[in-house]
């Protein structure tokens, strides 16, 4: 295989918005070709139209084979990220089997080549398994194959490990250099620096639209690109805003609680008035069904006060927006009803007349109040970049006042600028009588926004640290990991 | 619908996609079909007395289907109002001419009986969590069956009470005035309390926090129970507008045509799904409005009133419900499709 992809001035717009102007880019077989930029700035469309999904306004997108012969890469793209193509009703060895072309009427039966990709993916002891019952980690894995099988050439990596835990992000980059070594094309679009540089040989940046900065050799490294992606600027501006914090003990205090699938048993948690807690814990942690339960989304038994007195957290006031902007936005409404949908009655009256003036007033002081870079109220939501929509998910629950308000991965999937809007959006929102319990799955962000972390561990809360106790990320991270060895170490 | 508009800025609206305005488009294709028919009909079509039998029955198809509406916005499926239509108004003519209740206790016992079939169909679709479709297919049989149960399975007609009925006659006349007089200019009453019942809706969908949060639990299930957005409840609320609606039809039909047959309302289903899919409203969820269900049943009113005057046959009717159904889903899914690239 000595294909080359070539992407050459590609240009796409949606109405007036431009998403790619004129972009190029070339792929070489046998590499890892890192690809970053803010949100907005064109990084889904790209794959969007190499996947085929979309159609490009002009330029062109080929493959040159090394007699210098043409073809167009559609029918040998795959794409691995979080929402997964394959058929979860089927057992992992079907949806391998699903691709063959077939012969005869017959149930295809598994050959060689489909037992030898099991093992080449780690994957023979799930052979029977039901895909929809296995972690996403597995399910990508065994869409990794089953491209393999119907003679993928290209693989578009799309932030494929943002709801992976480390171990399993590992797993996938190690697939992912698998691929490279067979001479596959490997195309790798992530928010995390870190992962960027170690796993990519060369980085193209895409900034509006349009190929920006690129680094390969010793130009490629984290700072070097940071620096591009304004991301020092945005880290200043944390850390600056974590001084000057007021907290006040007393305020919720959960007692002995409960999940109900017994995801932690008999837990305790104090939260104090005006703090950013961290819940820090990988899948399967806790954490998640911890931060849930709280809201009252999913169910515990135990008790929660509030100044000593207990509360339902069904029926209280705590706002909850979910890590995945599927559940947390309103497709179908616009950015100004998004903004107001949590409100009843102060948007309408006892009978329920909504108010439209109270709502354009409510809606347009959100806007602001939560810096959503938009021009109308009007814009469908959708229409938003990612790191938007999520600052409107945001708006929507924080505008109510909860005095808790808690947040599962606050910035998954969201450009630098947009990330550092929101830390600031959660230290306006914790002071004097609320607080902010975020769930959350990356160091930095803890680091950037926390007072304190919480870490979960197999379903514990295995310890406490005081952010401003930490000299700087290396020293939390670890702690963090001192913490969940303990307790490993503790278990066996 | 409405608090959209409202909620766009003064100035700005350079940012603003140009759409074609749907009610403008069904406006178009409704004057349209009327004059196709008036042309093959040879103006048979435009004899007032066949306008009016047409708005008659329009009245019905947008009463029933703005019931319906609510439902598809809310995000689930309704397919027993035609049976709540029978039931309902069967309920009513037992009460009144065979118990001899007033009127006003006949009407208060076949709504109370709509809520109760309402939270019905809500509570197994919301609680027991069965799918709404199944849900409700499984009702519109079960309440059919109690339609023939209190009816006895007869049919009541106002000219002919049951034996032993001793409804006085004014009470009787009251009641067939409610929809079946005419107004100067021959316009049937059932028209104007189609415009009231239009109203009602139009203000619970576009005026109220009902409306506002329903689109919202349609378009996004999940999104609102996170948001902890009272989705039970709304849902609640939609089945049992949309059982009322049903009984409201079926006891203006009643009034006018002064007989009631337990079976009558079965033959709703499809035009109104018809006219309510033609109206715009998505089968998905989240997407639906008063003026389009209102012009989507005067457009399908129209098409299955031309059909008969040319003499078609029932075949012809049955192919355009079934076509216009399909052809209208087609539609919904394709747009739906062309939104989410945009």
């Amino acid at each position: 295989m000595k294909q080359v992809l070539e992407v050459r001035d590609v240009s796409k717009r949606y109405g007036k918005t431009i998403a790619l102007s004129q972009l190029s880019l070339t792929a070489k077989p046998g590499e890892i070709l890192g690809i970053a930029g803010p949100n907005g700035a064109g990084k889904s469309t790209l794959i969007k139209i190499l996947s085929g999904d979309v159609e490009l306004d002009s330029g062109s997108i080929t493959i040159k084979d090394e007699d210098g012969s043409e073809s167009s890469p559609i029918s040998q793209v795959a794409v691995v990220h979080q929402e997964l193509q394959i058929y979860p009703n089927l057992s992992v060895i079907d949806n391998f089997l699903i691709v063959r072309e077939n012969q005869n009427l017959l149930r295809p039966k598994s050959s060689k080549k489909e037992s030898d990709m099991l093992e080449e993916m780690g994957l023979t002891k799930f052979k029977n398994r039901i895909l929809g019952e296995l972690p996403l980690a597995v399910a990508q894995r065994v869409e990794i194959g089953r491209a393999l099988l119907s003679n993928a050439l290209i693989f578009l990596f799309d932030e494929p490990n943002s709801a992976l835990t480390p171990e399993e992000s590992q797993d996938l980059f190690h697939a992912m250099h698998h691929l490279k070594d067979l001479g596959h094309i490997v195309l790798f679009i992530t928010h995390r620096l870190a992962e960027l540089v170690e796993h990519s040989d060369r980085v193209q940046l895409i900034i509006d639209g349009k190929a920006d900065a690129f680094f390969e050799g010793s130009a490629l490294n984290a700072e070097n690109i940071a620096t591009h992606l304004v991301m020092e600027e945005s880290r200043q501006r944390g850390s600056q805003q974590n001084k000057e914090r007021v907290f006040e003990s007393n305020f919720i205090k959960v007692k002995n609680w409960t999940h109900h699938r017994n995801a932690f048993n008999s837990l305790d948690l104090e939260i104090r008035s005006g703090e950013i807690i961290a819940i820090v814990g990988v899948e399967g942690s806790g954490g998640r069904e911890l931060i849930r339960s709280l809201a009252g989304v999913e169910k515990a038994a135990g008790s929660i006060l509030i100044d000593n007195e207990v509360i339902d957290p069904k029926n209280s006031s705590f706002a909850f927006v979910s890590a995945n902007r599927e559940s947390s936005i309103f497709a179908n409404l616009t950015l100004g009803e998004n903004l107001v949908i949590r409100h009843g009655s102060l948007i309408s009256n006892k009978i329920g007349w909504v108010s439209s003036k109270k709502s354009r007033v409510l809606a347009s002081e959100s806007r602001v109040q939560y810096s959503i870079k938009s021009d109308s109220l009007e814009l469908n939501v959708k229409s938003l970049s990612g790191g938007n929509q999520q600052k409107v998910a945001i708006a929507s629950a924080l505008s109510t006042m909860p005095i808790l308000a808690l947040l599962e991965e606050p910035t998954r999937g969201v450009d630098m600028s947009s990330k550092a809007d929101i830390y600031t959006l959660l230290k306006d929102h914790a002071k004097g009588k609320s607080a902010v319990v975020i769930l959350c799955t990356e160091e930095s962000e803890v680091y950037d926004v926390a007072d304190r972390a919480c870490v979960m561990h197999l379903g514990e809360l295995v310890g406490e640290i005081d952010i401003s106790a930490c000299t700087d990320l290396e020293d939390l991270a670890r702690k963090i990991s001192k913490f969940t060895h303990k307790k490993s170490k503790a278990a066996s | 619908m409405n608090l959209t508009k409202k909620l766009a800025p003064r100035s700005g609206t350079s940012e603003r996609k140009f759409k074609f305005p749907h009610s403008t488009g069904l406006f178009c294709a409704l004057l349209l079909v009327m004059l196709v028919f008036s042309v093959l009909s040879h103006g048979l079509f435009l004899y007032v007395d066949n306008l009016l039998g047409l708005l008659r029955y329009a009245s019905s198809l947008a009463i029933l289907g703005l019931g319906l509406t609510v439902v598809l916005i809310v995000g689930e499926i309704d397919l027993s109002f035609g049976s709540l239509y029978g039931f309902c108004t069967t309920a009513f003519a037992v009460a009144f001419l065979a118990w001899n209740w007033p009127m006003w206790l006949a009407l208060v016992f076949a709504y109370g009986l709509a809520i109760f079939w309402g939270a019905f169909n809500a509570f197994f679709t919301t609680f027991v969590k069965i799918p709404s479709f199944i849900a409700t297919l499984g009702s519109s049989t079960f309440i059919f069956g109690f339609t023939l149960l209190i009816g006895n399975s007869n049919t009541f007609a106002t000219a002919a009470p049951p034996v032993g009925s001793h409804t006085s006659k004014d009470s009787i006349s009251f009641f067939r005035g409610i929809s079946n007089q005419d107004l100067p200019a021959g316009l049937p009453v059932q028209a104007i309390w189609m415009v009231v019942v239009m109203v009602i809706f139009w203000v619970v969908l576009s005026r109220s926090i009902y409306g506002f949060r329903i689109k919202a639990i349609g378009g996004n299930k999940v999104a609102a129970e996170l948001a902890k957005l009272p989705v039970k409840r709304y849902k609640f609320f939609a089945y049992i507008l949309c059982a009322m609606a049903a009984a409201t039809a079926g006891i203006l039909d009643f009034s006018f045509i002064g007989t009631i047959q337990p079976n009558a309302g079965q033959t709703f289903l499809f035009p109104v799904f018809a006219a309510v899919v033609i109206g715009g409203a998505s089968l998905q969820g989240g997407i639906g409005n008063v003026t389009g269900t209102i012009l989507g049943a005067l457009i399908l009113s129209v098409i299955s009133n031309g059909l008969s005057l040319l003499a078609s046959g029932a075949f012809a009717q049955q192919i355009f419900l079934g076509t216009v159904t399909i052809g209208a889903v087609v539609i919904d899914v394709v747009l739906r499709r062309r939104r989410a690239r945009a």
